[in-house]
């Protein structure tokens, strides 16, 4: 079968070259920002998707995870007795202040967990052990926080809000929304570490029991803490999802960016195949005349569409996952599961045919009498 | 046995009712059967191409019916015509229309595809066709590389594709000079008498007209009917002073 659509395609090389830099631009760009929305709204309840708790008691109308503020540990001990608690757990994330070997301070959050069960504690580790933070001062820093840090290593002392601390171990992918690296210690350690005095807490993790649900569990408590906000763990995860990402404006924002990348291709594909259909408006012509239907004709057009989506998608990929490399050796990681890639070559697809629609709209309209004359 | 092709009352108004009206068509009756090898003359305006077009079912008429085979194409629904295109009628005009990007074989070939020959069987039927117009050698041309009696070689093998029963052709000669255009009528009158098949042609060119089994004259939408002879003679001698005299060699 002769194939007008791919043989016209790569007849007009600049079109066809200014048609995939439109495609790469809107895939490059929908890519990242698809991306970095992603990893942020990973990042957004990161540690509360990898606690192993089923409920989580914060301060009363926290906005999210990241802004937590400090109560009484009384809290614990009252959950503790809660009917259909399996266990209850201080949990600390709170700022303090990291600094540098070479001098100058940094914005760190400190997060202290209890050692013995690990809950909330750091998923990956790449160096030392974890279990060492139960000893004095010992933290763990995420490796790609080490150039904000200051360049430790581990074994070196460093100070956190003017304590001595030992860097025993390093993680992977703990990264917090707002990127300020996560210093992980014991609870112990970092009430030492931080602003809090002792007897107080961030927030409290609860288990259920077996036997009973977490709706149930989480109505008692609330009921028993009426100064706090009991939430089960999905509810807190996308409270601090939600916060991020629709109160801030800043999910918005880069979903507004994939969508100028959407519209911009779109526009650029679609001028492109529409130049090339009046270009080749009397061919199209010559075939209806001899005899193709309109069917056949929008085919040739959604052809051209579908092989320009598929080089394009291919080519801006490339591109988009070079720009990806760079920016996590920059220290921002973009997330890129496959899933996301079949979406972004599923809306090219659409992108790419949706902007053949005035071609075809065109051909529609074309007067018999075009192939008649000279 | 119905005619092949068969005009009854057809007219074909363009803009009907505004102040741009065109009857470009006016109640015209035809007959012709197959085998048959036809011009249609007349002057500029005189409404030739719509009447082709009216014949080839691009378009249809505001009243009247025009029938294929007895089979009344004027009714039929856009989405049947192609399907009576496909079959029934080929078609060759003036600035020969190729596909610039496909080669010589490959714009038979294509035309094939549209008509529901695909695969090998496609490209070897547009080898015989290139063959029956005497191009073997310059099949695998692009049109940017042929000559305009090469191209016109080319549509005349893609007209010929699917074996349509009616060749429509418009001005076939008009871009090409009277050497060429002498063997491209030579080579349509051919296959009008050996293939049976009805050539239908527009032309301006009184040069040709000793090719034709059949001479129509059309002059303001109406054709003048073949009892007529008076206005067919007036209308052919106004034809003829309006076209340069024949080049040498062209009567040969």
């Amino acid at each position: 079968m002769v194939s007008i659509a791919r043989k016209n395609l790569f007849r007009d090389k600049l079109r066809f070259v200014i048609a995939l830099v439109g495609i790469q631009f809107a895939v490059v760009l929908i890519t990242i920002q698809a991306g970095v929305f992603l990893r942020f709204l990973v990042n957004a309840s990161v540690l509360i998707d990898h606690a192993h708790a089923d409920i989580w008691i914060t301060a009363r109308n926290l906005s999210n995870f990241e802004f937590g503020r400090a109560y009484s540990d009384k809290v614990y001990y009252l959950a503790q007795k809660v009917n259909g608690v399996d266990w209850a757990e201080k949990y600390m994330l709170t700022f303090s202040l990291w600094k540098r070997p070479s001098g100058g301070q940094e914005s760190v959050e400190l997060v202290g967990f209890d050692p013995e069960t690990m809950n909330g504690s750091p998923w990956q580790v790449i160096e030392g052990s974890l279990y060492d933070v139960k000893y004095l001062d010992q933290v763990m820093v995420d490796e790609a926080d080490l150039a904000r840090l200051g360049n430790p290593r581990v074994g070196d002392y460093i100070e956190v809000r003017g304590k001595k601390a030992r860097i025993i171990g390093l993680t992977r992918g703990a990264k917090s929304f707002t990127q300020t690296p996560f210093v992980f210690t014991s609870f112990e350690n970092a009430i030492r570490m931080s602003f809090l005095s002792r007897g107080q807490t961030v927030y409290v993790l609860v288990k259920v029991a077996p036997g009973y649900t977490v709706p149930d569990v989480q109505r008692r408590l609330q009921e028993v803490l009426p100064d706090n906000d009991v939430y089960t763990r999905q509810q807190f995860s996308n409270k601090s999802r939600r916060y991020w990402m629709v109160s801030t404006g800043a999910g918005l924002a880069l979903l507004a960016s994939a969508l100028m990348g959407l519209v911009i291709g779109t526009i650029i594909v679609g001028q492109t195949i529409y130049a090339s259909t009046i270009e080749h408006i009397k061919e199209f012509g010559t075939l209806k005349a001899i005899g193709a239907s309109n069917a056949d004709i929008y085919l040739i057009i959604i052809k051209q569409a579908l092989i320009n989506s598929v080089i394009g998608f291919s080519t801006g990929m490339i591109i988009a996952l070079g720009v990806i490399r760079l920016m996590r050796q920059g220290g921002l990681d973009v997330l890129m599961p496959w899933q996301m890639m079949i979406g972004i070559f599923a809306v090219t697809v659409m992108m790419c045919i949706s902007s053949s629609f005035i071609s075809i709209f065109k051909i529609t309209r074309i007067d018999p009498a075009l192939v008649f004359k000279s | 046995m119905p005619p092949l092709l068969e005009l009854i009352d057809v007219t074909r108004i363009y803009n009907e009712g505004s102040s741009s009206e065109v009857i470009a068509v006016n109640h015209v009756n035809l007959r012709i059967d197959t085998g048959r090898f036809v011009i249609l003359m007349g002057p500029s305006g005189s409404g030739k191409t719509t009447l082709l077009m009216l014949l080839g079912g691009l378009l249809k008429p505001t009243s009247g019916t025009v029938s294929l085979l007895g089979t009344e194409i004027s009714r039929l629904s856009e989405k049947e015509l192609p399907y009576v295109r496909r079959r029934q009628i080929g078609f060759i005009f003036q600035g020969f229309n190729l596909f610039p990007a496909l080669t010589a074989v490959e714009n038979v070939e294509a035309t094939l595809n549209v008509k529901e020959v695909r695969g090998q069987k496609a490209e070897q039927q547009a080898k015989v066709l290139l063959e029956k117009v005497g191009l073997t050698a310059r099949m695998h041309h692009l049109p940017e590389d042929l000559s305009g009696g090469e191209k016109q070689r080319v549509a005349v093998a893609r007209a010929l594709a699917g074996e349509p029963p009616i060749i429509l052709a418009d001005e076939p000669t008009a871009a090409l000079d009277s050497k060429t255009g002498r063997t491209i009528i030579g080579l349509l009158k051919e296959l009008s008498q050996r293939e049976n098949r009805l050539v239908f042609m527009v032309s301006h060119d009184n040069r040709i007209l000793d090719y034709a089994d059949e001479i129509l004259y059309m002059n303001d939408g109406m054709l003048l009917s073949h009892e007529d002879e008076e206005a067919s003679d007036r209308l052919r001698k106004q034809i003829m002073s309006s076209v340069p005299p024949p080049v040498p060699g062209w009567a040969e």
